[in-house]
């Protein structure tokens, strides 16, 4: 007769399968819309062979968003990123359980061009469902999840498994199919974006968000063109000065992720001197993207 | 008499003859071995039920596992992962 603590039995897998299904109970009990994206969600035909989640990734309605960080708050998570810190792109902040780790709660996908409530209703309109650890949770249809895992590695920076994901689910892809992720991405307006993904970003050129791809999907871009090319990308002069002051202060949630407590103001200083040091440095030698 | 059934609202993941049961807070039970027979015999039976139902299938008499089976229930009622009613 055996039942035992989970701390001597975890297994990474099952703690992400399982938090998928414990946070899709969390939304069901307050009626909230969530869609599971990427990791464990993913249709197993989109799952090269060796993709493995390792963590959660929710796709939360816009306007639910409150109502998920109170019920997760409730359940033991904590909240330690902020969406103007977690990305470039501001779209996920990021989740903490001590038992079921981490998790990004998105309120939007980077790279689809309508607005962000209209973008959830789009793919909450084609939604499926997969069952993760017994519970069904909501997915976005199999082509649009192969959109947007293409959206996700065209900001991967080229990595080796978001390679492989474009090969996967769009090299590899019938003719029917990229058809249908094609009409996919009009409906989204997601062309910078699926173009960056698949290798045709050069056609954008002319787009205001072009930079900001072309440094986030290939790798080495320094920090000041990172965020030269968000300014540039921003919509309206608020926003784009908004960027603009943000750029000189240092992130503190990165920093405190990376020292594993809260910075000191000597620690933030330090942080400072050391961003404008490289920028003064990157701007200096800088290699032009363009 | 007592019977039991499985709480609402568990995610359940089964992995290498062992079931993880997951609340709502985040704890996670693990059973293996008799412990994860009885959680799959639990369905509303009375305990005498459960304790006949687990008795046939690990083929040893009812007094052999009567007392391990109240206990077994027991602590998953305090996990939360079964209801007594």
């Amino acid at each position: 007769m055996t039942q035992s603590l989970w701390a001597e039995h975890e297994v990474a897998s099952v703690r992400v399968e399982l938090a998928h299904g414990i946070v899709q109970l969390l939304c069901d009990s307050r009626g909230l819309h969530a869609l599971h994206i990427k990791g464990f969600a993913l249709d197993p035909a989109l799952r090269h062979p060796g993709r493995v989640g390792t963590d959660v990734d929710l796709l939360v309605r816009p306007a639910h968003i409150e109502a998920a960080r109170a019920v997760l708050r409730c359940h033991g998570w904590e909240r330690v990123g902020r969406f103007a810190t977690g990305s470039p792109f501001e779209h996920a902040e990021n989740w903490h359980h001590d038992t079921l780790g981490y998790l990004d709660l998105h309120r939007l996908i980077p790279g689809i061009g309508l607005p962000a409530d209209q973008a959830f209703d789009f793919l909450w309109t084609g939604r499926s469902t997969a069952m993760l650890a017994q519970v069904a949770c909501p997915v976005p249809s199999r082509d649009a999840q192969a959109l947007v895992l293409l959206l996700h590695a065209a900001r991967s920076h080229g990595d080796q498994r978001s390679r492989r994901d474009v090969d996967h689910v769009w090299r590899d892809a019938d003719a029917a199919t990229r058809q249908r992720i094609r009409e996919l991405v009009v409906t989204a307006r997601s062309e910078v974006a699926f173009a960056a993904a698949v290798g045709d970003l050069e056609r954008y050129r002319a787009r205001p968000e072009y930079l900001l791809w072309k440094v986030n999907s290939t790798p080495g871009a320094d920090r000041t063109t990172e965020w030269w090319a968000r300014i540039r990308a921003a919509h309206g002069p608020r926003r784009k000065l908004s960027l603009l002051c943000r750029a000189v202060l240092v992130n503190r949630d990165h920093l405190r992720t990376l020292r594993d407590h809260e910075p000191s103001h000597t620690e933030v200083l330090h942080e400072f001197l050391r961003r404008a040091s490289v920028a003064v440095r990157e701007v200096a030698g800088r290699k032009r993207l363009r | 008499m007592t019977s039991y059934r499985r709480a609402a609202d568990l995610a359940v993941v089964c992995r290498d003859r062992r079931i993880y049961v997951g609340v709502l807070s985040g704890d996670v039970v693990v059973l293996q071995d008799n412990a994860a027979l009885i959680w799959e015999c639990v369905d509303g039976s009375t305990v005498d039920e459960l304790i006949r139902t687990v008795a046939d299938r690990v083929a040893l008499s009812e007094s052999d596992i009567a007392a391990d089976t109240v206990r077994c229930l027991e602590s998953m009622r305090q996990a939360q992962i079964v209801i007594a009613e």
